[in-house]
């Protein structure tokens, strides 16, 4: 169906390659997950088959892909669209009708096709994808998740023989996350179609795929089945295999029969008798906040159109030394509630105090010493010409001293892997850098509070882990905003769960996320029948289960 | 906030056919282009304020006419200074300025400023209309069935629909900078346009970030793929739309025949013509009016028709 010829891909004006020398074959029907390092070449991987890549970038070629006969990079992308069809990360930028029907239409109406079977396919799409419902309703009235489906839904209608899914998941919530994915995989399932899907977080989608792919510096890494994975290949891959898969890795001796486990149900029944004979038993330390109040709010209710109120009588205390992690579904209002941490917005009712002090009544210097945030997006960030004037911006608003500046600037870009790039102009970096850049250019001032909002979006494990770590070190007191189960459950002590505007849950994190439906981590689900042998139920990483277990 | 994308609300204009509202829009763009009588291009504004209040879109509408009053002292100062003309000298600067010669503001100069505003207040008023009424998927299947080219009209509505997007990006933009220290609200005015500019380059990448993804989907569906397209959802001309798109074009066929004849223009320099010239222009006029008017009727009546 697909075949990777030897072929090679140089962005214009650039002498690294992007992809370097790939060969694979694909066969009909299969479903593969690529994945790899932000900016490794998976995204660019999948953009050949379609021939995006180089058709609507430019650029240098070696080699050839060829798609069920044709040469994709010398056949246009709009032709290929007849045989490949695309679903990309960002529900909001894909979609160009205003209702449900005619956005599943939009690419039959382009490829001319009759109006009899436009019928027939918008319904079997609407069908395929369980969104008949939404048929007539207006696109701008979606929820991201089913921006999505109807992405996925419009490209099915016309029948391609291959579906490339770009991170379709990434901007989601866990749960929609979850039914976006169910989608995906009856589809492969049911109709035959043969998928790519490009995702970095693989616990949500290794178990549904046949066959992985690990792109890393555009060079293909690993090709083969997910179950056949082993310590020693994945030594150096810079992305975050499954709690469970990391942990069953450690005892891949031990495991036999069906290969490694990649969710937590296989991993129950494979490291059964791993965890049924724990080694120590140890309670876990359930820190509580035991520092001063440095921010506090009080009843506080939000609305932007004053009509429907985002937030509804929420109360909360940050104390000094707090790690929090805010977490809940799409649109229950956790931006809204950093954003008037830092005064961005202003309550309709209710009291914001900063340290003793009416949030309003800070100048902004005061402000941004206090409080330093930074938002999802990294380009709304940087404005600055390198990025070594990006990162010391704060930090000359602030009056320091030019050999301080020079200093701490130099600390914190080689921390985050990005001295080599001081002299660039940030705009021309990868998102991956990019984001790096904008959180660098907010952690340099060290704030007494510092926010970030969904900063893992886009990042490998191995960058998690350093921002983790430089969290913990430099940061007085953090807020982080994510959908990142795992990686709330590494950095947090505390945990505060939104829905719909309100606080459901405020406490430690292992009483927030142990035993929770929607917000527990893996390996919380994993330990919870063994709890009885004398592993905690209130275990949360992989590296606590070790500790008990090895 | 400025609102310029198509929602869909029960009204007998929104119902109304696509081609009506080109007619409608093309008639009134090409009188206020080729008239300058300030009694015409004020029909033609009363047209879009009289649309835009019964589509019920009037408070979207009149944020976008906001942006008249702001262009307002511009055109108002910009013929002030590069036009000397007019007898009615209302003041004068008391010396020559070398080069640029005398400086004046003529009562002429003023009306014709009056009158350009009017004339962009129509312009305008009539494309935020169509714009928040007019479904831009059925206007794609209008335009093509003209045979016009459809790719430009799905670049134009899309980039009307990413109107709201841009303001949430600059409003992002702001509020990631003052996070950072940039305070919008004090400086000298060099330094505050300086801090406003350096919003351009992040709204820029972003708009751009956004254009590229959007034109990467549209290609992959196949987007341009042959010189024609297919259409879901046919879009039919009813009788009541017939009629109502000879009324719409009765205003412009009526026009061409003042123009042929010289009625209807109007000079403002050196002296102002009078409002009303002769008795046959102000017929023609007054038949301009009626017929804009008598199109409030018809739809009314089309809406009873349909709805009951």
């Amino acid at each position: 169906m697909i075949e990777f010829n030897d072929f090679s891909f140089y962005y214009p004006n650039s002498n690294m390659p992007a992809l370097d020398k790939i060969n694979v074959t694909v066969e009909e029907g299969e479903f593969l997950l690529v994945t790899g390092p932000s900016g490794g070449g998976k995204s660019t991987f999948l953009r050949a088959i379609n021939g995006i890549v180089p058709n609507f970038y430019g650029g240098k070629i070696g080699g050839e892909v060829i798609v069920k006969g044709k040469n994709a990079s010398k056949t246009s992308t709009n032709k290929m669209s007849e045989i490949v069809g695309m679903v990309f990360q960002d529900p909001e930028n894909q979609l160009v009708t205003s209702q449900v029907e005619r956005e599943v239409a939009f690419g039959m109406e382009n490829l001319c096709f009759p109006k009899y079977l436009m019928n027939k396919r918008v319904e079997e799409a609407l069908d395929a994808v369980n969104i008949s419902n939404l048929r007539e309703r207006s696109i701008s009235e979606l929820s991201g998740g089913q921006k999505q489906k109807v992405a996925i839904s419009s490209a099915l209608a016309t029948h391609p023989d291959i579906l490339l899914l770009d991170e379709p998941t990434s901007e989601l919530d866990p749960g929609s996350a979850e039914g976006v994915l169910n989608v995906i995989e009856k589809i492969n399932d049911e109709l035959g179609l043969t998928i790519l899907l490009v995702e970095h977080r693989l616990e949500r989608v290794m178990h549904h795929v046949d066959r992985m792919l690990m792109i890393d510096g555009g060079k293909l890494i690993y090709d083969g089945s997910p179950r056949k994975i082993k310590s020693e290949y994945v030594k150096n891959w810079k992305v975050g295999l499954p709690p469970v898969t990391r942990l069953s890795l450690k005892f891949e001796d031990k495991i036999r029969n069906n290969g490694m486990p990649l969710t937590v149900k296989e991993a129950r029944l494979s490291l059964k008798k791993v965890l049924s004979n724990p080694k120590k038993k140890i309670s876990w330390e359930k820190k509580e906040s035991t520092g001063k109040i440095c921010l506090s709010m009080e009843n506080i209710f939000f609305s932007y159109d004053s009509q429907k109120d985002v937030l509804k009588n929420i109360s909360l205390n940050v104390y000094e030394g707090d790690m929090i992690a805010i977490m809940g579904k799409n649109a229950s209002g956790k931006t809204t509630l950093v954003k008037l941490m830092n005064g961005l917005v202003k309550q309709r009712r209710g009291k914001v105090l900063l340290f003793g002090k009416k949030i309003n009544e800070h100048t902004l210097s005061e402000l941004i010493q206090k409080v330093g945030i930074v938002f999802q997006d990294p380009n709304l960030h940087l404005f600055n010409d390198t990025v070594e004037e990006e990162v010391s911006f704060v930090l000359r608003n602030l009056n320091v001293s030019e050999d301080l500046i020079a200093k701490k600037v130099e600390e914190i870009l080689k921390k985050f892997k990005i001295y080599d790039y001081r002299k660039s102009y940030p705009h021309d970096l990868s998102g991956g850098q990019r984001q790096r850049v904008a959180i660098a250019s907010v952690l340099v001032s060290e704030p007494e509070i510092l926010i970030l909002d969904e900063p893992t979006r886009g990042m490998d494990y191995y960058l998690k882990k350093e921002l983790i770590s430089y969290l913990k070190e430099k940061s007085k007191t953090a807020i982080m905003v994510t959908h990142d189960i795992e990686t709330a459950a590494e950095f947090a002590d505390r945990v505060v769960l939104l829905s719909e505007g309100k606080i459901v849950s405020d406490g430690n994190k292992r009483d927030v996320l142990s035993n929770a439906l929607l917000f527990s981590p893996q390996i919380n689900r994993l330990i919870q029948p063994y709890s009885k042998y004398g592993i905690s139920d209130d275990s949360l990483t992989v590296e606590e289960v070790l500790e008990v277990t090895l | 906030m400025l609102e310029l994308t198509y929602k869909r609300k029960r009204s007998v204009f929104h119902d109304s056919s696509a081609f009506f509202k080109l007619t409608w829009l093309f008639s009134i763009i090409i009188i206020s282009i080729v008239f300058e009588h300030p009694i015409i291009l004020s029909i033609l504004f009363l047209s879009s304020l009289s649309m835009a209040i019964i589509s019920k879109i009037f408070s979207e509408w009149k944020n976008v006419m906001k942006l008249v009053i702001f262009f307002t002292p511009f055109v108002f100062l910009f013929n002030i200074v590069v036009n000397a003309n007019g007898r009615t000298v209302l003041w004068q600067l008391d010396y020559i300025i070398p080069v640029f010669g005398i400086l004046n503001v003529t009562l002429e100069q003023l009306a014709f400023s009056l009158t350009m505003v009017i004339r962009l207040a129509a312009i305008l008023g009539v494309f935020a209309v169509l714009n928040l009424t007019a479904d831009p998927d059925d206007l794609l299947a209008a335009v093509t069935k003209l045979k016009l080219p459809y790719r430009s009209v799905v670049v134009t509505s899309l980039s009307t629909k990413f109107i709201p997007t841009l303001f949430s990006d600059l409003n992002n933009i702001h509020e990631a900078q003052r996070s950072r220290g940039v305070d919008f609200s004090n400086g000298t005015l060099r330094e505050r346009v300086k801090k406003h500019g350096a919003v351009f380059f992040p709204l820029l990448s972003k708009g751009l970030d956004r254009s590229v993804q959007i034109a990467e989907s549209m290609e992959t569906r196949g987007f341009g793929r042959y010189k024609n397209r297919s259409f879901y959802k046919d879009i039919k001309i009813s009788s009541s739309d017939l009629i109502m798109i000879i009324v719409s074009l009765a205003p412009l066929i009526l026009s061409i025949y003042m123009i042929s004849q010289g009625i209807g223009s109007f000079r403002f320099y050196q002296s102002m013509d009078p409002l009303i010239k002769t008795n046959s222009e102000a017929f023609y006029i007054v038949s301009i009016l009626f017929v804009h008017i008598l199109l409030l009727p018809l739809l009314k009546i089309k809406g009873m028709v349909t709805y009951d």
